[in-house]
């Protein structure tokens, strides 16, 4: 019997070598580029993204049109009838909905096709997480049911922490945490992020100074995690490869890791958060 | 229970603890009660406090004779007196003092002696003793106390219960003393204080305190038909002026003399090393201005009696989520009040002139606040103090941040987080205080010679963490002095806020000058407005 499929997001920040080792799917978001639309990492590169980034004028992103997803579906169906899928936390996007969408009009074409989509309720390398271990247990041969059990496990478990510059572009795309400060102290960096299931992002607190907001960060994983067990780490960067490499270092000398990534944050985050650093996480 | 026939140091600590507890529980409707000289309603506060400090200093003897405890209470009475009645108690504790001096327990006789002394202490501060108030009532009391012992009764108890006999007749009374008791319907708060202070000690020695409550004597007159209306002032009375000057050989008579025409209820008390310094000026200035020439000025606090309107400044509701716990920051400047609120306070506090607001300034804003759980950040070592009192007056849960400066203060505020529980925001802000290191600069307003240090006036004064460590002619010099002294390396972040009396030019160019020194960190220039200090710059 042929390995269940996986598909996700390119929000699931997926370190692109995984992508290929378990063959999973990707449906790209839609991101609206002063009118021109760029399929996330398809049309355009992280980097490529933010050499345009202080220029843009709108920008707006959003679920692909529904034809992006049966694309992946038909293609992926050639090979199996079982497929899993997880996309961005449902309260952040509309794919949740479009996923399921598409799935009904291709069940009417295809009826042998088992389609289960499970809210990630979240975002980010903790989404990509669930999507990991979707994929492992796919590729070792685990039935449809199992990779979903092995998908809603993971769910509660996986969190992301994000350090910004600031608050302007959540504020502006009408994401931001209502508490979250939004003043005018310079050096002040709002500290967002997934860490209680809530799948909204929520307000954690702020620091004063880019180091200091690093080491807050790297203090705030033990806060939401259990630091006896291993501890998987995906570390995101945007516009300065240096600040991501700077936070893995420091995350990796504070915990014991069993995996860490380094990751471009993606484009379709960054439209909504700006410059930022982030760390993904569980244990 | 025990009626003891003497009592010794512990005894009458233990009874005063009582007592003051006794008082607390009355203490807002005293408070109530006060009309002289100007309505501002924190008389039994004051007395309260007063007492507290006292008690403070008793704590901390561990010889248990009468002498030393009361010695002790009113060393703590000085120092912690606010307010015209604070300090004539504090007065009244001295003569208790005085008579009690050598002496490791008392008899009824003893206790009348000292009373005695205690009425004659009080009368003698004042340049213009007024009847009708708690001096009335200490004499009226110690009277009574004195005729009993004459008529053969030496019994302590017996002796005591005359003493709060002819307290609370006496307070009783003061309306027929004092015209403006009798206009506005009340006895006088300060006497009042007094006598509840003596009737709970009475009621502890006699075993008698549990499920009461203190008596709350009310005017035997008839209430004017109006609501309290305050009487028509000719002339304004201006500001209340306190002060402690401290020194060597000081002269009360001099300063005294000194001060005598500069204003009304004139009171100055103390030793050769502190005087306390008690007035109603219009124009406090120049008050300060005289007495600064006997020594060193502190805990300066001078409050605008003829304004009716609260004295804290901004106020934010946070409409968006229920808080779980309010901030309350002491700031002054406009600037450093923006950024406060801006960072989430939901009231800020204004020192006003002398930097320190009264107890019931931050209790007012406390009061006022959304939420029941408050943090204070007093951000200055003189209000921690005050703000610690605070907890006393109010039912709800409050915690002080103990910040010192207004760099802690902003760093205690980042790290607070309006959706986290109450102890652990209050434990997070405490720890984030600590991570920053505060430089603050002004100029000596007279020469000195502080901390090894030879300063003359008009010199720039810097102080690191709140110790002055340096001097210099050149505001620069200080601060780069300092910054050596920090060491910069790990530092990410230097914020200067400048003051109300310095030019953003000058301090972006000192922002420029630290920047070519040390390009790592990220250096801002924030208009403070702060008065008195040029600088105050953290390092973080």
């Amino acid at each position: 019997m042929a390995n269940v499929g996986i598909i996700t997001d390119t929000v699931a920040c997926v370190p692109a070598e995984k992508i290929k080792e378990y063959g999973i799917r990707i449906v790209p978001f839609a991101l609206n580029i002063d009118g021109k639309t760029y399929l996330d990492q398809l049309d355009i590169t992280p980097d490529e993204f933010w050499k345009m980034f202080k220029s843009i004028k709108e920008l707006t992103t959003g679920a692909p049109a529904l034809g992006e997803f049966t694309k992946v579906f038909k293609d992926l169906s050639k090979s199996t009838n079982d497929i899993v899928c997880t996309f961005v936390s449902k309260r952040l996007s509309a794919m949740y909905e479009a996923a399921t969408e598409a799935r009904e009009l291709v069940k009417k074409e295809n009826p042998r096709l088992n389609i289960e989509v499970v809210d990630s309720n979240s975002a980010a390398g903790a989404e990509g997480f669930i999507v990991l271990e979707m994929a492992r247990a796919a590729q070792a041969g685990k039935s449809l049911a199992e990779v979903v059990k092995v998908a809603q496990d993971m769910v509660p478990r996986v969190k992301f922490l994000i350090g910004m510059e600031t608050l302007k572009y959540l504020i502006k795309g009408g994401r931001a945490p209502k508490t979250a400060y939004a003043g005018e102290l310079f050096g002040v960096k709002p500290i967002v992020g997934m860490v209680n299931n809530t799948g909204v992002v929520d307000n954690i607190g702020r620091a004063r100074g880019k180091q200091n907001c690093m080491l807050r960060l790297v203090e705030l994983i033990k806060d939401y995690s259990d630091t006896s067990r291993p501890m998987h780490v995906n570390v995101h960067y945007t516009d300065n490869i240096e600040d991501g490499k700077r936070l893995s270092e420091l995350i990796r000398s504070r915990y014991s890791c069993t995996e860490v990534y380094l990751t471009p944050f993606t484009p379709v985050m960054c439209a909504h958060t700006g410059p930022v650093f982030a760390v993904s996480f569980y244990t | 229970m025990r009626r003891p026939e003497i009592i010794d140091g512990k005894d009458f600590r233990e009874a005063f603890i009582a007592a003051t507890s006794w008082l607390e529980k009355i203490v807002l409707d005293i408070n109530a009660l006060n009309v002289y000289p100007v309505p501002d309603g924190d008389c039994g506060t004051n007395v309260l406090f007063t007492m507290r400090a006292s008690l403070a200093e008793a704590a901390q003897t561990s010889d248990g004779t009468i002498s030393a405890v009361v010695r002790a209470m009113a060393k703590g009475a000085l120092m912690g007196s606010r307010g015209n009645s604070g300090v004539i108690l504090s007065q009244i504790w001295r003569g208790l003092a005085k008579s009690l001096e050598e002496k490791e327990a008392i008899d009824g006789k003893g206790l009348a002696e000292a009373l005695e002394e205690a009425s004659k202490t009080a009368y003698q501060v004042l340049s213009n003793p007024v009847e009708g108030t708690i001096l009335t009532v200490i004499n009226r009391a110690a009277s009574a106390a004195a005729k009993q012992v004459a008529s053969g009764d030496g019994n302590l108890l017996s002796i005591l219960e005359t003493t709060v006999e002819a307290a609370k007749a006496s307070v009783a009374d003061t309306p027929n003393l004092l015209s403006v008791l009798k206009e506005a319907g009340v006895v006088d708060a300060g006497g009042h204080a007094l006598f509840t202070l003596l009737e709970g000690a009475l009621l502890y020695l006699k075993g008698e305190l549990d499920n009461r409550s203190p008596q709350l004597i009310a005017s035997s007159l008839p209430l004017v038909g109006s609501p309290v209306q305050l009487p028509a002032i000719e002339e304004p009375y201006g500001f209340c002026t306190q002060f402690l000057i401290k020194g060597e050989r000081l002269d009360v008579g001099k300063v005294r003399e000194r001060l005598h025409n500069m204003g009304k209820s004139l009171i100055v008390v103390g030793d050769s090393q502190t005087i306390r310094v008690h007035v109603h000026t219009p124009t406090p200035a120049s008050v300060t201005r005289e007495a600064s020439l006997f020594g060193a000025l502190s805990d300066v606090n001078i409050r605008n009696m003829d304004e009716q309107h609260k004295d804290f400044l901004l106020m934010h509701e946070r409409q968006t989520t229920k808080q779980r716990a309010s901030v309350v920051a002491v700031v002054n400047g406009d600037g450093l009040a923006k950024v406060f609120c801006d960072l989430g306070a939901s009231a800020i506090i204004p020192g006003g002139q002398t930097m320190n607001p009264s107890t019931r300034d931050i209790l007012e804003a406390v009061e006022a606040v959304p939420s029941d759980n408050v943090i204070i950040l007093p951000n200055n070592k003189n209000i921690i103090p005050a703000a610690q009192q605070v907890k006393y007056l109010t039912k709800k849960n409050l915690k002080v941040v103990p910040t010192e400066t207004i760099p802690q203060g902003v760093s205690a505020l980042v790290a607070f987080v309006p959706e986290a529980d109450f102890e652990t925001n209050a434990e997070r802000m405490a720890e984030a205080k600590a991570t920053v290191k505060t430089i603050e600069i002004t100029r000596a307003s007279r020469a000195t010679r502080l901390s090894g240090l030879d300063i003359s006036e008009g010199q720039a004064i810097g102080l690191l963490d709140g110790k002055l460590l340096a001097a210099g002619d050149k505001v620069d010099e200080v601060i780069f002095d300092f910054l050596a002294r920090i060491g910069l390396d790990g530092a990410s972040l230097v914020t200067i806020y400048y003051g109300a009396d310095t030019s953003e030019v000058e301090a972006d160019q000192i922002s420029s000058k630290i920047r070519q020194q040390y390009p790592t960190p990220e250096v801002g220039v924030v208009n403070g407005g702060q008065p008195h200090y040029n600088y105050i710059i953290s390092v973080e």
